[in-house]
C-alpha cells in the first residue's frame, strides 16, 4: 500500500488514497467511496523528481500524485515495469558524466571538423546565383557607403585591368569579375563582391611599389570567389548559432552573439588561409615570385600599426584583402592574438616569402 | 482493506493564503539538462521535442500550490511539427538575411501571421498545463487576436513597405546618400535615439497588451483569471529601468574616464583589464533585466491579477512581493556563474530564478480551489507556442 492523492479530473477536489499495484492494475482505496481499478498498461506513469509529487495519468483526466516514488518503483519493479533508458540515465550520475563527456567531445569534433566539412558541401549545392544575388543586392548601399570614384590615372587603371586579365586568362580561372578601381574610407584594401566585382582601393595601389604585389592580391580574392567563402561563412554561422542557442536555451541574442562571434573566428581565419593558398598556388602556375605581396603585405602591416584610427561610422578594420566588406565589430587590435579573423600576419607573409 | 489509516497531509482543506513553493534543485535539473542536451545533438535536434516536454514536466511538476504541484501534458510529437514549421520560417527569414528586399517581405509576412502564432502559443500552454486534475484553458481566439494586435502590426509592416520600397530603387537611395551634407549625420544620430526609445516603448506596449490579452482569456475549470494592467505602467517601468541602467553605465564610464586614463599613464597593462569591464558590461545588463522583471510581475501579479467566478465576483487575488535588487544580484551571480563555467551553470539559474520568481507570489483567499470544476477539454496543436519559440519571443506569464 502506497499514499497517494487521487484527483477525477471533473473536480479539483483532493481524495487521499492508498494504491497498490497488482500484476497488470492498479488498485486505488479512498475513504469513504468505492475502490477503483485502472489498467496499469494504460496508465501513464511519469518519471520521478526528488522533491515533486509522483505522477500516474490514469487517462479520462483521473490523477494520482504518489509521494513515496521509491515504494512506487519497488511495486512496479515487482510486477516487472521497468524504467525507460532516458530516465536511468538521468538518475546515475555515472550517465549524466559520460553524456557531458560525450557532449563536450562531440562539440569539439563539430566545432573543428563537422562544421567547415558541412558547410563546404552545402555551399557547393547551392547554385552560384544565390551569391551572385546576394553581391547585386547588397552592392548600391555598399558603393554609396564606402567608395568615391577612382582618382588613378585611366592608364595606370588600364594597365592593371590588362595585367589581372591576362593572368586570369593564363590561369583559366573563373569567373569574368570585373576590376573596378575606387577611392575609399577604408583604407589600402581589396574587396571581391559576390556576382562579379573585385574592387581594389586607391590607397592600396599607391602603397605597392610593385603590380605584381597587387595580383597576388587579387588572387587571394580570387580564391575567397572560388570557394564560396561567403556563402561558407554564412553557413557556419547559422550552424553555430544553432548549436549555440540549443545549449543555453532560448536567451536572447544578445547572449548567444558573442560567443558565436568568437566561435567564428577561427572559421574565417581558416578561410583567410584557404585563400592564400589558393593565390600561391595560382602564382607558382604563373612562375610570378611571392616576394611582392609579402613586401606590401608588410607595408599593410605597417600602415595598420601606425595609424589605428578608423574613420567613424565605418567600424571596418583597415587590413589585409578581406571578403566580407560588411563584416565589422572586431577591435582594431595592433597586436596579433587569437580575437583576429585573419591568420597571424607575419605567418601569412612567410607563406607568400617562400614562393620565390 | 480497511480505510481507516488513510491520511496525507495534503487532505487537509486548503490554506486561505496559499503560498508558491517550487521544490526543484539545481543539480537534479543539471542531470536532466545534459541529457537532454546530449540526445538533442545526437538526434541533430529531433529530441527537443521531448526535451522540452521533460523539462516543462520538471518545472510545472515542482510548482506547489497549497499543496499540490502542476502538471503538463504537451504531446512532444505535437510539439516537434510546431517546430519544424518553427524551422522553415526561421530558415526563411536568415536565409534571406543577406538579401534585404526579400527579407523584408518574410518580415511582413512573418508579422502578418504572428498573431495567428501567439494565439496558438498561449492557447497550447494553457490547455497543455493542469493543476489537481484540472486543465487550464485559453479562450482567446485568433480573431480576438488580431483585434487587440492590429496596431502593433501597423508599425513592422510600414516599416517593411518603407524599405521594400528602397529596394525597389537602389540607385536612388544610394544617390541620396551621396548628396547628404555632413551635417545630416548628427540629425541622423538624432533619429535613431528616437527610434531606440520608441521601440521600448513599442516593446512594453506590447508585452503589456499581450499579458493582459493571455491572462484575461485563461482559465483555470470554471474560474477564470482578470487582470487591469496598463500599457502606461508598463512604459513607465522598461524607460525607468533603461533609465537607471544609463546612469549606472554613465557612472562607470565617468569614473573610468578618469581614474582609468590616470592609470593607463601609469601602467599600460591595465588595458589588460578591458575584457573584464566588457563583460561586467554585460553582467549589469542582465542584472537590469532582472529588476525590469521583477518590477513587472510584482506590478502585475501584486496590484492588478485575480481569479473571477463565472459571473465576474472576485474570488481571490495574487500577492507578489518579489525584491528587486536580490532579483538583479541573482542575474548577476547567475550569468557571471554561467559565463565563467561555460555554460554548465545555466540549469543552476534556471532553477534560481524559477525558485525566487515563483516563491514571491501568493494566492488570498485560496479556499476556492477546493471547490473548482472543470471545463470542457479542448486538444490544441503545438504550431503557435513552437514557431514562437524559434523566433526567441517569449510572452509568456
Amino acid at each position: 500500500m502506497i499514499d497517494a492523492v487521487y484527483f477525477d479530473g471533473k473536480s479539483a477536489r483532493a481524495q487521499p488514497a492508498k494504491i497498490a499495484i497488482q500484476n497488470d492494475t492498479i488498485a486505488i482505496f479512498r475513504e469513504s467511496a468505492a475502490p477503483l481499478r485502472h489498467s496499469l498498461e494504460r496508465a501513464r506513469i511519469d518519471e520521478a523528481f526528488k522533491g515533486a509529487a509522483q505522477r500516474i495519468d490514469l487517462g479520462g483526466g483521473a490523477v494520482l500524485e504518489v509521494y513515496d516514488s521509491a515504494a512506487l518503483q519497488k511495486e512496479l519493479d515487482r510486477v516487472g515495469k521497468k524504467l525507460s533508458m532516458v530516465q536511468s540515465a538521468q538518475n546515475s550520475w555515472t550517465w549524466v558524466v559520460g553524456c557531458l563527456v560525450a557532449l563536450i567531445g562531440a562539440l569539439v569534433v563539430g566545432y573543428l571538423y563537422l562544421i567547415p566539412f558541412a558547410s563546404k558541401h552545402v555551399a557547393s549545392w547551392l547554385p552560384e546565383s544565390v551569391d551572385r544575388t546576394l553581391g547585386e543586392q547588397a552592392w548600391p548601399m555598399l558603393e554609396a557607403q564606402m567608395f568615391k570614384p577612382s582618382a588613378l590615372p585611366p592608364e595606370r587603371q588600364k594597365a592593371l585591368s590588362e595585367k589581372y586579365q591576362k593572368i586570369t586568362r593564363q590561369l583559366n580561372e573563373p569567373p569574368p569579375y570585373q576590376l573596378l578601381f575606387r577611392a575609399s574610407s577604408i583604407g589600402p584594401n581589396a574587396i571581391a563582391i559576390p556576382g562579379g566585382r573585385l574592387i581594389m582601393t586607391d590607397e592600396l595601389v599607391g602603397l605597392s611599389k610593385n603590380d605584381d604585389a597587387l595580383m597576388g592580391v587579387l588572387l587571394h580574392e580570387l580564391g575567397h570567389i572560388k570557394y564560396r567563402h561567403s556563402m561558407r561563412n554564412i553557413i557556419q554561422a547559422a550552424a553555430v548559432t544553432a548549436v549555440i542557442s540549443v545549449w543555453l536555451g532560448d536567451v536572447s541574442s544578445l547572449v548567444s552573439a558573442v560567443p558565436a562571434a568568437i566561435a567564428g573566428m577561427k572559421y574565417s581565419r581558416d578561410l583567410e588561409s584557404e585563400a592564400d593558398d589558393f593565390a600561391i598556388a595560382s602564382m607558382r602556375t604563373l612562375g610570378m615570385s611571392g616576394q611582392a605581396t609579402a613586401d606590401l603585405f608588410t607595408e599593410l602591416e605597417k600602415s595598420r600599426t601606425e595609424k589605428p584610427a578608423i574613420p567613424k561610422g565605418e567600424e571596418k578594420k583597415a587590413d589585409i584583402p578581406s571578403d566580407k566588406p560588411s563584416r565589422s565589430s572586431e577591435a582594431p587590435s595592433p597586436s596579433e592574438s587569437i580575437f583576429s579573423s585573419h591568420p597571424v600576419t607575419s605567418e601569412r607573409i612567410k607563406k607568400f616569402r617562400a614562393l620565390k | 482493506m480497511t480505510v481507516e489509516s488513510i491520511s496525507v497531509a495534503s487532505s487537509e482543506a486548503v490554506h486561505p493564503n496559499a503560498r508558491i513553493s517550487f521544490t526543484g534543485s539545481g543539480s537534479e535539473y543539471f542531470r536532466i539538462w545534459i541529457v537532454n542536451l546530449f540526445l538533442t545533438y545526437l538526434t541533430l535536434g529531433i529530441y527537443s521535442a521531448w526535451a522540452k516536454v521533460r523539462r516543462e514536466k520538471y518545472f510545472h511538476q515542482n510548482t506547489v500550490i497549497a499543496g499540490h504541484s502542476l502538471d503538463y501534458h504537451g504531446n512532444p510529437v505535437a510539439i516537434l511539427k510546431g517546430r519544424v514549421v518553427g524551422f522553415i520560417l526561421l530558415a526563411l527569414y536568415t536565409g534571406s538575411g543577406s538579401v534585404p528586399a526579400v527579407s523584408v517581405i518574410a518580415l511582413g509576412l512573418i508579422v502578418l501571421v504572428m498573431p495567428f502564432l501567439m494565439q496558438r502559443s498561449v492557447r497550447f500552454r494553457f490547455a497543455n498545463s493542469s493543476y489537481r486534475g484540472i486543465r487550464f484553458g485559453f479562450t482567446g481566439t485568433a480573431k480576438e487576436a488580431y483585434r487587440a494586435l492590429l496596431p502593433f502590426m501597423l508599425l513592422p509592416l510600414a516599416y517593411a513597405a518603407i524599405v521594400v520600397a528602397i529596394f525597389l530603387n537602389p540607385e536612388a537611395v544610394a544617390e541620396l546618400w551621396k548628396s547628404m551634407p555632413k551635417g545630416y549625420a548628427f540629425a541622423i544620430g538624432v533619429l535613431g535615439l528616437l527610434v531606440a526609445l520608441g521601440s521600448i516603448v513599442f516593446y512594453a506596449l506590447l508585452h503589456a497588451t499581450w499579458r493582459r490579452f493571455s491572462i484575461n482569456h485563461a482559465h483555470f475549470g470554471m474560474v477564470k483569471g482578470n487582470t487591469t494592467i496598463t500599457g502606461k505602467q508598463y512604459v513607465w517601468i522598461y524607460l525607468s529601468s533603461l533609465l537607471i541602467l544609463i546612469l549606472i553605465f554613465g557612472a562607470i564610464i565617468g569614473a573610468i574616464a578618469g581614474f582609468g586614463f590616470l592609470a593607463i599613464v601609469l601602467s599600460p597593462a591595465v588595458i589588460a583589464l578591458l575584457p573584464i569591464l566588457l563583460v561586467s558590461f554585460y553582467l549589469i545588463i542582465f542584472a537590469m533585466q532582472g529588476v525590469l522583471v521583477a518590477r513587472l510581475q510584482n506590478y502585475c501579479w501584486d496590484k492588478a491579477t485575480d481569479v473571477r467566478s463565472p459571473n465576474n465576483h472576485q474570488l481571490a487575488w495574487f500577492n507578489s512581493n518579489l525584491s528587486i535588487t536580490s532579483y538583479g544580484v541573482l542575474q548577476f551571480k547567475n550569468w557571471a556563474l554561467t559565463i565563467v563555467t561555460l555554460g554548465l551553470y545555466r540549469p543552476y539559474a534556471v532553477v534560481n530564478s524559477a525558485k525566487a520568481k515563483l516563491q514571491a507570489i501568493s494566492l488570498s483567499n485560496a479556499r476556492f480551489i477546493d471547490y473548482v470544476i472543470g471545463a470542457a477539454d479542448e486538444n490544441p496543436s503545438a504550431i503557435g507556442e513552437e514557431a514562437l519559440g524559434a523566433f526567441d519571443l517569449d510572452f509568456s506569464i
